[in-house]
Formats: structure tokens, C-alpha cells, sequence
């Protein structure tokens, strides 16, 4: 055992930083070409990629967009049928009752003196009824009801 | 070329592949050995260099000059290397094996090897330190980097430098009074 050994000192320090590793023969020829080659697969790569980004991210937003639409829809349905087929109702129902088939729309629905429930039916009295049949309908259709005594 | 005509070409519509192949061939070779002490083994010095140029490539564009060129480049090699240590080492804790003892193998068996038997110690010696006081007792000891160079490169004061530089040689000096 050398109890005097000092890396620092410079007979020993110049042996010791002598490069004691080998490589392989052509190897640092090999490796700037393989370097060379990945470099070039990397550029291809990011071409490829910078094209591609762009559409890519039109894409999604537009499907983004589509599935919060959709979404939406899903979550808060607009009724439109029942809407229709009301507003159809009450378009009919003023027909009817400018013909006269009907004494209330639906919009005096709620007014309680034409209610039926709430105000009583007036007697219709017989000699009124027949001059209104006598006035407004002829003799064959009054011929055609089956009339009781 | 010097660095500067380098990176001139290399911002030339065109020219950046034919200029990174020129900033290859000029430091490959010393960025290399730089690694190979740190890692030791030669095919993990090979894949390491190659790591680092490609993501020299990547940032290039982004380089601002605050430092030289070889500089940079070797703060690259010699982070690559770091996080490489710092996996080996947790993959060999996890496979519970001791990774100096494994190091250790590897250069008694390494055919790219071509050292004397002090030269074989004193390797050894330098891979029973921490990754980081390896790298600065490598810069210092075989590149004789000033420490404000080796500072540049590790991010690391000077004053810190001179301390894990002097706890490395107290540390290396006793392994080899001891095996020599």
C-alpha cells in the first residue's frame, strides 16, 4: 500500500488522465451519420406534425362545438310538437266559436260567468227556438231531424 | 467555421441540417468522452450522445447566445447523462441490486477498456461518487474546466463547486491510498 499516492501530484495526475476508454473502430463516422439520419426523421416528422396541427384543431373545436349543441339539446328539449298542436287548438277553437258552434275560446276559458260549471244553463224557451229553426233552416233539412214531441 | 458562422448558417432558409452536421462533427467527438466518464459503459455514452444532439436540435432555434455554443451543448450531454445515472440507479434499487457493485462489474468486464490497473482503480474510484460530484470532479480534473465554466454548466455557485470538488478528491484519494 503507497500511503504517499496523490492524484493531484503531476507524475501521477499524467498517467491518470491518459483516456483509458477504447470505441469501436469508425465509430465516431457512424454515430455523426446516425445523428444525421435521426435529425432527418425528426424534421420529417415535425413537417408532418405542422401541417396536420392546424386541421387538426379546426376539427375538434367544430366537434366541440357540435357536442355542446348537442348536449344542450339532450339536457334542455324544446317541446315544439306541444307548442304546434296548442297553438293549432286554439286557432280552431276561434273558428268555432265565430261560427258559432262554440260560446268560449280558450282564452275565456277562465271567465267564470261563461263557465258551465260555475253559472248555470238559461232555459231555451220553446217558441224562440222555433222561429230561429224557422228563420235559419229550411224544410228539407228540418224534415230530416228526427224530432221528438 | 468558429460557432458564431455556425449558427448564422444554421438560421439560413435551407441550410439548418447542413449546418447541425457541421456543429456535430466539431463537438461529437468531445462530448462523447465527456459522457463516457460519466457513464462509464460505451453503449450507454453512445445512446446518451445521441439523445442530447437531438434535443440540441430541437432548442437550437431557441438558443439566445448567453453562453457559448460548446457550453451549452455540454450542459445538454451533461444533464442527459444525470437523468440517465438517476434512472439507472432507481431501476437497479428497484431490481434491488447495489448499482456501484454493477458499475464496478461493468468496467472489469468492458472490452472498450484499454486502461492499466491504477488507471482501472481510480475509475472506479470516480463512479463511488454521486452523479453530480462526478461530473464536477470529471470537468475539473480531466477537461481542466475553470470552475466558473463548470458553474455555467451546472447551474451550480463556484463556492459549491470548489466544496464537492474537494470532498471528490478527499474521497478518491483514500479508496486509491487504500488499493494502491
Amino acid at each position: 500500500m503507497r500511503t504517499n499516492f496523490n492524484i493531484e501530484d503531476p507524475s501521477n495526475k499524467e498517467h491518470l488522465q491518459e483516456n483509458p476508454f477504447k470505441v469501436p473502430d469508425g465509430y465516431f463516422h457512424n454515430v455523426r451519420m446516425n445523428i444525421s439520419d435521426k435529425i432527418s426523421d425528426q424534421n420529417r416528422k415535425i413537417n408532418f406534425w405542422t401541417i396536420i396541427r392546424p386541421q387538426l384543431g379546426l376539427v375538434s373545436a367544430f366537434a366541440v362545438v357540435f357536442l355542446f349543441a348537442y348536449t344542450i339539446f339532450q339536457i334542455f328539449p324544446t317541446d315544439n310538437k306541444n307548442e304546434l298542436t296548442t297553438t293549432t287548438v286554439i286557432s280552431s277553437n276561434s273558428i268555432f266559436v265565430e261560427e258559432g258552434f262554440l260560446n268560449r275560446s280558450f282564452i275565456d276559458f277562465f271567465y267564470s260567468s261563461l263557465d258551465s260549471l260555475t253559472t248555470p244553463n238559461t232555459e231555451i224557451n220553446q217558441d224562440e227556438l222555433f222561429n230561429y229553426l224557422s228563420e235559419n233552416i229550411d224544410l228539407v233539412t228540418l224534415s230530416y231531424l228526427d224530432v221528438k214531441d | 467555421m468558429d460557432d458564431k458562422d455556425l449558427l448564422i448558417l444554421f438560421k439560413e432558409e435551407g441550410k439548418g441540417n447542413y449546418a447541425f452536421n457541421l456543429i456535430v462533427e466539431k463537438y461529437s467527438e468531445r462530448l462523447y468522452w465527456h459522457i463516457r466518464k460519466m457513464v462509464a459503459s460505451h453503449d450507454d455514452a453512445n445512446d446518451i450522445l445521441q439523445n442530447s444532439f437531438i434535443k440540441a436540435w430541437s432548442a437550437l432555434p431557441n438558443f439566445r447566445e448567453e453562453s457559448k455554443l460548446f457550453t451549452w451543448l455540454y450542459r445538454i450531454a451533461t444533464n442527459e447523462s444525470l437523468t440517465f445515472l438517476k434512472h439507472a440507479k432507481l431501476r437497479s434499487f428497484l431490481s434491488l441490486s447495489d448499482y456501484s457493485k454493477q458499475v464496478e462489474n461493468q468496467l472489469e468486464a468492458d472490452p472498450w477498456f484499454d486502461g492499466d490497473n491504477t488507471q482501472r482503480i481510480f475509475r472506479k474510484a470516480i463512479m463511488t461518487l454521486p452523479s453530480k460530484q462526478r461530473a464536477v470532479f470529471n470537468m475539473r480534473y480531466y477537461d481542466e474546466m475553470k470552475y466558473d465554466e463548470i458553474s455555467e454548466v451546472l447551474n451550480t455557485s463556484v463556492g459549491a463547486l470548489k466544496a464537492s470538488y474537494h470532498h471528490a478528491f478527499q474521497k478518491i484519494q483514500k479508496i486509491l491510498k487504500a488499493s494502491i
